[in-house]
């Protein structure tokens, strides 16, 4: 019985050790936000450098777009590679229809508008019915999931497509542009050359790419 | 790395970053710190600050209860709902002012083209 109860402590200072930990983890992660909202610049510390990031000049937004070209001719060339068109119709020939995926996408999000506007109207008609308001949320949570479960699945299968890696190679680029480093006083470029950040450590890389496209967007 | 629309969310719906939202809007009080070329982020939390304040707005003239604060989903079908239904109401003016107009046209036509079929003036005898 006393174990039992020992059992039953340890589990619920477990819970609640997990629970304070989660707590503060996401108070961190929110004034991580809230720093990269209030600037034009955000900065951010890795292996005690700082760094920032800044909106791409024209310069430097013509600049990768001319490395966007060369790239996009490059992969064009290479028969490794296939362009998103190819890529669907070797798909299809194979059983699966990405385009079917992409309508069927485009019918969950007409069911989804339907119930957003069911649940919106009993909100403000009969907010008192609360079950009724659960179990259309629920309907709605559901048609959240297999969209979302459809979007990995389209995203996963056109990877390797010459438009993806563009895209992928286009952000890394402007990842390398923009990031600067704090030496003394002065701000100077992250990087000395585009190889040296793609050889760059993986955690670096990884929170300027995340910051930068905080900045720029979508490309 | 992390959901931001979560976080942006989150911030959005606080009484601070509320309050702010409405200083600036009323005597220009910066949100960030920079006036303009703001970055994408920045116009995506403006996005998220105009959408809480548009429910707050709702919740203290009493259109809605505070229910609708309860998750995500709820606020978004609500802010849904009343998009649609401010589309609605449009269409609805629109169609009733260029009712007026066209009654509006035949009235001034009519006015306009009346000398035509002017009633001859009744003789006096």
């Amino acid at each position: 019985m006393e174990e039992n109860n020992t059992n039953i402590d340890n589990k619920t200072s477990q819970e609640i050790f997990q629970k304070v930990k989660d707590a503060v983890e996401e108070q961190k992660t929110l004034t991580s936000v809230e720093s990269i909202i209030k600037s034009a610049s955000p900065q951010f510390t890795v292996d005690g450098v700082e760094y920032r990031v800044s909106a791409p000049t024209y310069k430097q937004k013509q600049e990768a777009y001319d490395r966007k070209v060369e790239k996009f001719n490059q992969l064009l060339s290479d028969d490794k590679y296939m362009l998103e068109d190819v890529l669907k119709a070797k798909y299809k020939a194979k059983g699966v229809d990405i385009d079917r995926m992409f309508s069927d996408n485009q019918y969950l999000e007409v069911n989804r508008n339907n119930l957003q506007y069911k649940l919106g109207e009993l909100l403000k008609k009969t907010p008192e019915d609360t079950e009724g308001a659960k179990s259309l949320k629920e309907e709605i949570e559901k048609i959240e999931q297999q969209q979302y479960l459809l979007s990995i699945k389209k995203t996963n299968l056109l990877q390797y497509s010459i438009e993806n890696q563009v895209l992928i190679y286009v952000y890394q680029y402007l990842t390398y542009l923009v990031t600067e480093k704090k030496e003394g006083d002065k701000w100077v470029p992250a990087w000395s050359s585009f190889d040296d950040f793609r050889n760059s450590n993986e955690k670096l890389v990884n929170t300027a790419s995340f910051n930068a496209t905080m900045v720029i967007g979508q490309v | 790395m992390y959901d931001t629309e979560k976080y942006l969310r989150l911030l959005a719906k606080t009484n601070k970053y509320q309050i702010l939202y409405n200083n600036a809007k009323e005597i220009g009080i910066q949100i960030f710190d920079n006036k303009s070329d703001l970055t994408d982020v920045q116009l995506r939390f403006l996005n998220c600050l105009s959408f809480y304040n548009i429910l707050y707005t709702d919740y203290a003239l009493g259109e809605i209860e505070f229910i609708v604060f309860d998750n995500n989903i709820y606020e978004d079908a609500y802010h849904y709902y009343k998009n649609k239904q401010r589309t609605k109401d449009k269409t609805a003016k629109t169609d009733n002012t260029s009712l007026h107009k066209i009654s509006d046209r035949n009235i001034s036509q009519s006015q306009e083209y009346s000398w035509v079929f002017k009633k001859p003036a009744k003789r006096v005898m």
